[in-house]
């Protein structure tokens, strides 16, 4: 009896815990699987980028394969592409110098002009010394191709044929003998199809080159600051808002934040909860009017200008968050500076502050980001000083479907973030992690 | 050290509330003294007050005859104990003490002297380089008096200090205390809610009750010598019995009359009430100024049935039931009492106190 209810308690507990890494597993899969998608786009070649399925591992190099084009002076390049594991034909041209453009731009590849010369030399001599070989296999390859044309035709013929005949009566023995036909025709199709593959292999090593060519894995990256107008100038400027708004925000958000903590007041609750109001309107409604106002104080389409109209927004947050903190720092640890000889401010300066620090820095962050990866309202306020989102943003609507591209911007877009976030981890570890103060 | 002086201190808060009203106290050089009253009454206001913490209402602090009400905290020369320690987290314990020290810009060697001296005077040397939060209660308490004592103000404030610790502790840590003022002789107001704290530590113990001072006096001054019904109950474990008497006159003499007995005011006490004559008065009676005896005595006033008793070890505690009242009296550990048990009671006459019912003030001699 016992040992039954164990093993049921057992089973149950198996369940459950099957259950909960199921779930982690897909929490990890919604938060790190668009990422990594992002990452790698960003990092794939233009050519890669629309295989489909796109293979999830990065590729290094790409294998290429040349072959000349029979009765003309032009060669035929094919890329290996790992989705459909199988070459596909980029280029058919006899100019070296754009086909080596053309498959850099497509592949991240750097195909030089050496490397293509070198391989249609190869080719060439492999077509010398093979060509009647070649020439016979390419004769019965195009023979055996038109009898499946023709063999195509007689199928289609039965088919049509067969679609009159059947079901009706008195024509059993017609239908029959269509059947049979194309039965036949489709056996004899598939030999044929067997041949032409087994000649095409024979061809391939006779006729073409391999080579492989390493991928420049930050194409993208290059290309995107290439083509978009003004992106280095553009993330300065954006670090510029993020930082100036950081700024405004823990000074403002700061104070008041420890106003709410420290000092009763008639109204403390409402003004408090007043402050959140600001986050409720949508930002580009916010910006509209903006426009105008900032234009007044002839801060439009300038970075102090951005970050103002970010602060409101997250001045709001910072208060919360600041208030919080200072509401978990004992007011006797001021009180006590100031017994053993600091000034009010002196107090605060060196007693709060360094203990508030962990919170100070997560609404840093907050903050930071916020204004860093905002788009809607910069498009709104700034016109020839755009910031680095509305770059992105831009090459978006104009590189139609240049999705690395795009990708390699987001993924830039992000790397500031990341990296102020790494800078301050300590701190964001210390509020959340549960260092007690 | 120094002396310190308060006039007329009050504070308000909003416009009605009074934290501290007229408080007059006078400390003097090295005296020890214990502001003690019920949570509300305006010990910590006044504390704050004098630390400058709380903005004076009315009123002026002397710290040795310097007027210093409007001074900010660092320029009075004080230091002061928290209750919750307020021992800073992100300072070492040793960087604690230091503290002070580095702000009047001190020799590095003699802040090292200084905080040497004074953690071994608390018993902290082997914590000096640990933080605040890898110490118990009890270790943060030395930290944040090693930090008071380290500054040699002219004038020591405690908070509470002892609130927060167990029990045992505190006891420990009250000894301790003590023997640290002996030594150091610093001025030190201590404030607490705590009778038993207050009356083995203090040279002075201050009473208040509703932001004033009630009563102020030795241990032995407030206890056997209470200004009012007030400190008689809340000063003592178990509190003062108070018994509602008439006095009458028969044949002459005073006669204290209640419904359930009837005795004569003799000596000392016949001198205090003898204006009284008909009129109420209550008495009040410490619970070990009352004698249980089994038999009946010359000096047992009257015989009850006893209620409960409470063995206590040292002595046992006898509740008898008089007027729909409990009387909680302290009797020697033998002979037991029991439950049930028809005891007669006597007092100890010169240790009865008597008050006037409306202002609940002490009757005293004309």
């Amino acid at each position: 009896m016992s040992h039954k209810v164990l093993r049921a308690k057992q089973t149950k507990k198996l369940i459950g815990r099957t259950i909960f890494y199921m779930f982690i597993v897909f929490i990890i899969m919604v938060i790190l699987l668009p990422i990594y998608f992002l990452l790698s786009i960003s990092f794939m070649s233009d050519q890669e980028a629309y295989d489909w399925p796109i293979p999830l591992g990065l590729s290094f190099q790409g294998e290429f394969k040349i072959e000349p084009v029979l009765g003309t002076s032009e060669y035929l390049v094919s890329v290996y592409s790992r989705s459909q594991e199988a070459y596909m034909s980029l280029i058919q041209g006899s100019k070296i110098d754009q086909m080596s453009e053309f498959l850099r731009n497509k592949t991240n590849c750097n195909v030089s002009e050496e490397k293509l010369n070198e391989a249609i030399a190869e080719v060439n001599a492999l077509y010398e010394t093979n060509s009647n070989r070649i020439n016979t296999l390419t004769e019965e390859i195009s023979n055996l191709e038109k009898k499946i044309l023709s063999l195509n035709q007689n199928i289609i013929k039965a088919k049509r044929n067969l679609s009159i005949v059947e079901g009706r009566e008195s024509m059993e023995a017609v239908e029959e003998k269509l059947r049979a036909d194309l039965k036949q025709y489709e056996a004899e199709k598939e030999i044929i199809t067997v041949e032409i593959e087994e000649k095409k292999a024979e061809l391939t090593p006779l006729n073409s080159t391999h080579f492989k060519v390493f991928k420049n894995l930050f194409a993208n990256y290059v290309t995107f600051f290439k083509v978009t107008r003004d992106s280095i100038p553009a993330l300065m400027r954006s670090i510029q808002v993020a930082l100036l708004t950081v700024f405004i925000a823990l000074t403002i958000g700061g104070m008041s934040g420890y106003a709410f903590a420290r000092y009763v007041f008639k109204g403390k609750n409402i003004l408090k909860l007043s402050t959140l109001f600001v986050r409720m309107f949508p930002g580009i409604a916010i910006a509209m009017p903006m426009v105008i106002i900032l234009a007044e104080m002839g801060f439009y389409d300038k970075p102090i200008g951005l970050s103002l109209v970010y602060s409101v927004g997250q001045i709001a947050l910072t208060i919360w968050i600041t208030a919080s903190i200072f509401m978990g720092i004992p007011v006797e640890l001021e009180e006590a500076a100031q017994v053993f000889g600091r000034t009010r401010v002196g107090a605060f300066i060196h007693i709060t502050l360094p203990l508030a620090l962990p919170g100070l820095a997560a609404s840093a962050m907050y903050a930071f980001i916020g204004s860093w990866a905002e788009t809607a309202q910069a498009i709104v306020l700034t016109q020839f000083n755009p910031t680095f989102p509305v770059v992105v943003y831009q090459t978006m609507v104009g590189a139609k479907g240049m999705v690395n591209l795009i990708a390699a911007g987001g993924v830039t877009m992000a790397l500031p973030a990341v990296l102020f976030t790494i800078l301050i981890r300590k701190y964001i570890l210390q509020m959340w992690g549960g260092v007690k103060v | 050290m120094a002396t310190l002086k308060l006039k007329n201190l009050s504070k308000r808060y909003g416009k009605t509330v009074w934290g501290a009203k007229d408080i007059n106290l006078e400390v003097n050089d090295k005296e020890f003294i214990v502001l003690l009253g019920p949570s509300g009454c305006g010990k910590t206001t006044t504390m704050r007050m004098i630390a400058g913490l709380e903005e004076v209402t009315q009123g002026i602090i002397y710290i040795d005859e310097k007027d210093v009400t409007f001074l900010p905290p660092r320029k009075r020369d004080i230091s002061m104990v928290f209750q919750s320690y307020a021992v800073w987290p992100h300072l070492t314990v040793s960087d604690n003490i230091a503290f002070p020290l580095r702000l009047k810009n001190l020799k590095s060697a003699e802040i090292e002297k200084r905080v040497k001296e004074v953690s071994s005077l608390t018993k902290i040397e082997e914590y000096l380089e640990r933080f605040p939060r890898q110490l118990s209660g009890g270790q943060r308490q030395r930290v944040a008096l090693a930090r008071a004592l380290v500054v040699q103000p002219k004038v020591f404030l405690m908070d509470e200090p002892l609130s927060n610790l167990d029990a045992k502790l505190r006891v420990k840590m009250r000894t301790e205390m003590k023997a640290i003022h002996k030594k150091t002789q610093a001025t030190t107001v201590f404030v607490t809610h705590d009778q038993a704290e207050a009356m083995s530590m203090a040279d002075r113990i201050v009473i208040m009750k509703d932001g004033s001072i009630v009563q102020e006096g030795s241990t032995d001054d407030v206890y056997f010598d209470c200004e009012d019904m007030f400190v008689a109950g809340f000063i003592g474990t178990p509190p003062t019995n108070f018994l509602s008497m008439e006095l009458g006159e028969k044949n002459g003499k005073l006669l204290l009359v209640n419904s359930a007995f009837s005795f004569e005011p003799i000596g000392e006490n016949y001198e205090i009430l003898k204006n009284y004559s008909g009129k109420q008065v209550i008495m009040g009676v410490r619970p070990e100024s009352m004698q249980v005896f089994k038999e009946k005595k010359p000096e047992s006033v009257f015989s009850r049935e006893v209620l409960v008793t409470e063995p206590q070890g040292s002595h046992q505690i006898v509740a008898i039931e008089l007027d729909d009242q409990i009387v909680k009296i302290v009797a020697p550990p033998f002979p037991k009492v029991n439950p049930g048990e028809i005891v007669h009671i006597g007092f100890e006459h010169d240790r009865i106190m008597f008050f006037n019912p409306e202002t609940e003030k002490r009757i005293r001699k004309a």
